[in-house]
């Protein structure tokens, strides 16, 4: 006998599925400030799945919320409020702005459920200063991730831009986020993440951190996907921000809902 | 037809509170049941909490869009 949880989940993916097509149909001017748009509701379906663990859901909406459904959930919500937002401009005979709308309400809708979440996890100073410090580093190597792309690939900088910083920010958030983990935390290291410790225990810098390398190599591996979308956005620019937004939201979301466990314990 | 503009503030605002109440809709039913969340002292019930987040987001959040309205775009 199916659940309910299980009839929840089914409703969101084919909510989401029915929502990918119509949006193929409809094919609305997608642009670089709108796949920018979308990283506030990338983080909402992320803090979705925190809450999802540690609130006080039924438990039947619990599986909608978790990681990945979440984020079809929220890309389902995103993309209704986008186009109403988009409509109430057509009737006011305004020109759509579809990133700055996107952006605008993904931040109301993060705003509320990152305020729930703080009520709910209650953190120390300590906790909150590592949950915002650390997106901050992760945005700031990111960025000298990206410009120094601009030196060896000036043309794929170009044809990136701004969403070649989010791509490479969801790889590196994810890669600081486990290192903050290991390294303030104490969590315990994977399969995946052990070799890059051992790399980090052998260097001089192993008093202070030894997890860093694996921050560094998850750089690494965002500006060499941002050299992958800047070649298929030269072939096809809406399949190529298609592309980076499905990377940013691969990598972002798990990494804030990865950053909220880990230091909301 | 439509005209270009440079700026949409109140279409920036509408989409942020129309954000916002996804956002409450989404978070509120993880909150304790039984008058848990406490404000300055006070608990709150779920209908409570509710209005006051939903206060918040109305006055804080139009703040917020006007300044996405000068970064975005």
């Amino acid at each position: 006998m199916v659940s309910f949880g299980g009839i929840a989940v089914g409703v969101v993916v084919a909510g989401a599925a029915l929502t990918a097509a119509l949006l193929v149909l409809e094919g609305p001017d997608v642009d670089h400030g709108t796949v920018m748009g979308a990283g506030p509701w990338m983080v909402v379906a992320g803090l979705l799945h925190v809450l999802g663990t540690a609130g006080n859901y039924p438990q039947a909406f619990r599986p909608s919320v978790a990681l990945p459904v979440s984020v079809l959930l929220v890309f389902l919500l995103g993309t209704v409020v986008w186009i109403i937002a988009r409509q109430f401009a057509v009737v006011r005979n305004i020109a759509p702005r579809s990133g700055r709308y996107l952006a605008a309400s993904g931040t109301g809708a993060v705003a509320v459920v990152f305020a729930v979440l703080l009520v709910l996890a209650a953190p120390t100073p300590d906790e909150l200063l590592w949950l915002v410090t650390t997106p901050v580093a992760a945005a700031v190597v990111a960025a000298v991730g990206v410009l120094s792309l601009g030196i060896m690939d000036p043309t794929g900088l170009a044809r990136t831009r701004w969403v070649g910083w989010l791509v490479t920010f969801g790889f590196t958030a994810l890669g600081t986020t486990i290192t903050v983990g290991i390294d303030v935390f104490g969590r315990p290291t994977t399969a995946a993440t052990r070799p890059f410790v051992a790399v980090g225990a052998s260097l001089p810098t192993a008093d202070v951190a030894v997890a860093w390398p694996l921050a560094f190599v998850a750089c690494l591996l965002g500006i060499l996907m941002v050299s992958a979308v800047a070649r298929v956005i030269e072939e096809d620019t809406s399949a190529g921000l298609v592309v980076a937004v499905t990377l940013a939201a691969g990598t972002l979301t798990p990494a804030v809902a990865l950053l909220a466990t880990v230091t909301l314990r | 037809m439509t005209t270009g503009t440079e700026r949409d503030d109140l279409g920036t605002i509408a989409s942020v509170v129309l954000g916002a109440v996804v956002g409450l809709i989404l978070a509120v039913p993880a909150l304790p049941r039984g008058g848990e969340v406490l404000v300055a002292g006070t608990s709150l019930t779920q209908a409570e909490t509710v209005l006051v987040f939903g206060a918040l987001a109305i006055v804080a959040l139009p703040v917020v869009a006007l300044l996405l309205s000068a970064l975005i775009e």
